[in-house]
């Protein structure tokens, strides 16, 4: 079976035709291109497909393409316009070593990006908890937590 | 989408329907083929179910209220803080963003967390369908393991969580390898004056409870811990394994885990004055 959905991702408006057995992470990758959003697990363990849907973290690989009509969406490709641009976020990343593969790093930064949202001075603990829904297999995670507290600490001075 | 459409929806195929609600088991479940229903009605658009209420003697959650809410909303926080708190143990940030306290309750996971807590302040849930709506306790809604009593055409409206009437101690745990994993076991206590009860979910294919009563809790003292441990003990003969842990450690484990959160329950009645 097949239906439309209107969405707004990143500020744009689409509207597209869906088989409605597809994921949000289906319509983002195939059907829109924005393959900054990773397909990891497809079991909602490993986080990499993190998107912000109406301004909260979920993984778009367990949320139904049909469920987001008229739902706001946001993708890492939003965070910045180019590799000069970086979001202070992707910066940190870069800065301390967040990432080395890089598979898990969108899902990351959005994750980060909540967790900063609500609490902008975390405690090493607290970011812990924020990103214990996306996986990492490469850093052993203290690189990925430097990276949030120090982009934590440049967000505060503005 | 309003209930009624919903109900509506459900009833034309109840057999072949599967209700969508968070979608934190189901669409994981659907993507590895272990669920292949043939319909599949979300509930995301039923705005109506999403609330935290509170009346005289009780407070009402809707189904689709996600863990999110329950984990910070200033009614629970004040009247069922061990449902705030076991909602803050749930999965990780994505999960509670999404998941649903009806969605978890219907999936019949012996080891929700939710579970416990519930039937340890004696909740009970509203379901509905175009037959009508009806109450059902929250220790007869799982019934064995992925198994509740819902009818296939029935939806979870809300649940009811009774206020403290008295002074009250609570405690909840959860025991996991791995914090956001499922639960080997969690455990809920609800200790007054005269009597604490504990329920122990996880063990087994249904929540196991047992109360003990007595004229004064804390004159009574360690006694009514060990009372308490050999109830539960007794009460998890029929536990399961799985990969997690065997039915002899699992049912080790709600022992350990039931004389903690009695202790829990009963230091903070007689030491902190009771919490919620």
């Amino acid at each position: 079976m097949r239906g439309t959905v209107s969405i707004n991702v990143n500020a744009r408006s689409y509207t597209v035709d869906v088989d409605t057995r597809a994921t949000l992470v289906d319509l983002l990758r195939e059907q829109l291109g924005l393959t900054g959003t990773h397909l990891g697990c497809g079991t909602g363990n490993c986080g990499a497909c993190t998107v912000l849907l109406n301004g909260d973290t979920v993984k778009a690989c367990c949320v139904l393409a049909a469920e987001v009509d008229g739902r706001d969406i946001t993708t890492i490709e939003a965070l910045s316009t180019s590799a000069e641009n970086l979001h202070p976020i992707q910066r940190a990343f870069v800065k301390h070593q967040g990432l080395q593969c890089g598979f898990c790093t969108p899902g990351m930064v959005l994750s980060a990006v909540q967790l900063l949202r609500e609490n902008p001075e975390p405690t090493d603990d607290e970011i812990r908890h924020g990103i214990a829904g996306n996986l990492c297999r490469c850093t052993g995670y203290q690189f990925i937590v430097d990276a949030i507290r120090a982009a934590a600490e440049e967000l505060r001075r503005g | 989408m309003d209930l009624a459409a919903v109900l509506e929806a459900v009833s034309e195929r109840p057999y072949g329907t599967k209700l969508l609600a968070g979608g934190m088991s189901l669409v994981p479940m659907m993507n590895l083929g272990l669920a292949r229903p043939e319909t599949v009605v979300s509930l995301s658009r039923v705005s109506e179910l999403v609330f935290v209420d509170e009346s005289r003697t009780t407070v009402g959650i809707g189904s689709m209220t996600t863990h999110r809410r329950i984990a910070a909303d200033q009614i629970l926080l004040r009247e069922c803080g061990m449902l705030s708190e076991a909602a803050r143990g749930i999965g990780d940030v994505q999960v509670r963003n999404r998941g649903t306290l009806g969605g978890s309750l219907a999936h019949g996971d012996p080891a929700a967390d939710y579970l416990p807590v519930l039937c340890a302040c004696r909740a009970r849930c509203e379901v509905a369908s175009t037959r009508g709506s009806r109450w059902i306790d929250a220790d007869a809604l799982v019934v064995d393991i992925m198994q509740t009593s819902l009818e296939p055409d029935e939806v979870v409206v809300q649940v009811e969580v009774p206020k403290r009437a008295q002074r009250t101690g609570s405690a909840f745990a959860r025991f996991v390898r791995v914090e956001g994993n499922y639960a080997i076991v969690t455990a809920a206590a609800v200790a007054t004056e005269d009597s604490v009860r504990v329920v122990v979910g996880g063990a087994t294919g249904t929540p196991i409870a047992f109360e003990v009563q007595m004229e004064d809790t804390q004159a009574a003292g360690a006694h009514v811990v060990d009372e308490l441990e050999a109830g539960i003990f007794a009460a998890a003969g029929d536990a399961y394994g799985d990969i997690a842990g065997s039915a002899d450690y699992r049912r080790a484990m709600a022992r350990v885990f039931c004389r903690r959160v009695a202790k829990q329950a009963l230091a903070s009645l007689w030491r902190e004055g009771g919490t919620a």
